[in-house]
């Protein structure tokens, strides 16, 4: 095959790839009449959608912040079985489809499943079907988005400056705030931007785990799939704005990690 | 979840889109037989795919009226998509290949034979809302106990037939009992489901105290059958129709008749089912 040709199915190929990304987006934006978006935006359940899953959203993201991050700096160059098998373990739910995350989730806190018992006996009496379970839901989801992007973020810096801070004398906790965080913070930013985005989409796990009341559990993505048979243009209203705060989410994460590259 | 329905219809479209369907140039669903047939053949035995979309309290039920029906025609293999029925007539709107539709309520059927994407639909059968209560605890043993503060109710989104009924059965009886009392009564609710399947699931588990359903789901999932007020009572109506594009119209055809036939309707009424009502 001559060059030439080769590089004509190249991007034949990726044309098409690239065309079948495009047209789905397209057509939810071309159905987007602005008139009938506008009516849908005044429908009160629909902004209790968009609050509630932006405060989700959050809360999620500082929680994954607070647990994450430190997971990712104990593990980063883990080289040990367990500490590799530790590694897999909170990389899982990557690729664990969200069902499967949101029935594990109901057996595990679920008022009569495993800890539900504990959990009464510590004054918790339900945590599923609540806002707390949106949270829990999310962060299980997308939490590893940013405990994976933060452990790439520590493996980006240098062994020997830490060393260098430790024979200087510096504590562990005086490293890590003046060399280990600076130098991965954009890193760090860009995982947290990228889990924000996973969570205010998160649905399966939701559903399952939180159940869909307006005003209460329904978030954005939920409101789309219990809604959307019979409120076909306030579906649309609230796809748009998903994918503009996905959107904005993702390039700002690129932004940032572009920036941190280099 | 309906995700999963879907896919399955996505799969369907696949699945039909390679195997053979009967040949449409031979009308066998139509009794008229013009003179340019050549003469009355005899009916071909029925055989391929018969899709059915079915509500999802009927998901349990179908099983058997499938094994019985394929007892009739082994020729031919039933393959189900159960799901919420709005679910399933929004797949019938966006052109999913669908034999039967097999719904919850009326209106639903009704508006799709309008769009000319149904037969005319006819009755199936009749369900009742219910009241099912968990039985892993005691909060809820008859209906007032579902007014106190903390219980946990689920239903049905109001697109769901399901959830029609308990809007209907709530605002009938809420203009009996006053509307505070409803208004606790709607406090109560923790969750509205995307499917009955789903509401049911939630209270078997414990998730919910109690919630309406349908009395078939309180008999499949194993709850107690909480007695709902008298204004309560309304009958879910289930109709069907077979689909004005069925890939396989002769075992759609067949199929309906076959469900309004003493069999499946004794198959029905052994699940809990009601006959539909007389018109």
């Amino acid at each position: 095959m001559s060059d030439r040709a080769f590089r004509a199915l190249l991007v034949t190929l990726a044309g098409a790839y690239a065309l079948f990304v495009a047209l789905p987006l397209a057509a939810l934006l071309l159905r987007a009449a602005p008139d009938r978006l506008l009516a849908a935006l005044g429908e009160p359940i629909v902004w209790s959608a968009v609050g509630l899953s932006l405060i989700t959203a959050t809360v999620t993201t500082l929680l994954a912040l607070l647990g994450a991050t430190p997971a990712a700096y104990l593990l980063t160059g883990a080289t040990g079985r367990w500490r590799r098998g530790i590694t897999v373990l909170l990389e899982l739910p990557l690729v664990l489809p969200p069902a499967v995350a949101g029935l594990a989730l109901i057996l595990a806190f679920g008022r009569y499943q495993l800890l539900g018992p504990l959990l009464a006996r510590l004054g918790v009496e339900q945590v599923a079907m609540t806002p707390a379970a949106i949270v829990m839901a999310q962060l299980l989801v997308a939490g590893p988005l940013h405990f994976r992007a933060a452990r790439a973020a520590f493996e980006q810096v240098p062994a020997r400056l830490r060393q260098a801070s430790a024979v200087l004398g510096a504590s562990e906790a005086t490293t890590v705030r003046r060399v280990v965080l600076p130098l991965a913070a954009k890193g760090l930013l860009a995982g947290l931007l990228l889990t924000w985005a996973r969570a205010i989409g998160e649905l399966g796990a939701t559903l399952l785990f939180a159940g869909s009341l307006p005003g209460r559990t329904l978030t954005m993505p939920s409101a789309i799939f219990i809604r959307w048979n019979r409120n076909l243009d306030e579906a649309i209203a609230l796809a748009v704005i998903l994918l503009l705060l996905a959107l904005g989410a993702m390039l700002l994460a690129r932004r940032v990690a572009g920036e941190a590259a280099r | 979840m309906a995700m999963r329905s879907l896919w399955v219809a996505a799969l369907l479209a696949g699945l039909v889109g390679c195997r053979g369907t009967p040949d449409p140039s031979q009308p066998v669903t139509d009794s008229l037989v013009t003179m340019d047939d050549e003469g009355a053949e005899p009916a071909p035995a029925l055989s391929g795919e018969l899709l059915i979309f079915a509500a999802a309290s009927l998901g349990t039920v179908l099983g058997e009226l499938e094994s019985a029906f394929r007892t009739a025609h082994p020729g031919i293999s039933p393959v189900t998509n159960a799901a919420g029925t709005q679910f399933l007539v929004t797949q019938i709107e966006s052109g999913a290949p669908a034999d039967v539709l097999l719904s919850a309520n009326e209106s639903y059927p009704a508006a799709l034979a309008e769009k000319g994407l149904l037969d005319s639909p006819t009755p199936l059968c009749s369900n009742r809302l219910a009241m099912g209560a968990t039985r892993k605890n005691n909060t809820v043993n008859e209906f007032q106990d579902a007014l106190e503060p903390g219980v946990r109710l689920v239903l049905c989104a109001p697109d769901v037939p399901a959830g029609q009924y308990t809007d209907e059965a709530l605002a009938r009886w809420a203009s009996a009992v006053g509307e505070d009392q409803a208004a606790k009564l709607r406090g109560n609710v923790v969750s509205q489901e995307a499917d009955v399947t789903a509401a049911a699931t939630k209270i078997a588990i414990g998730e919910a105290d109690a919630g309406f359903i349908y009395r078939t789901d309180v008999i499949t999932h194993g709850l107690r059958d909480i007695g709902l007020p008298g204004e309560m009572r309304v009958e879910a109506v289930y109709t069907m129709a077979a689909a004005t594009n069925a890939p396989n119209p002769a075992a759609a055809k067949a199929f309906v008749e076959w469900l309004s036939g003493p069999e499946a309707q004794g198959i029905l009424a052994a699940a809990g089912f009601d006959p539909p009502p007389a018109r």
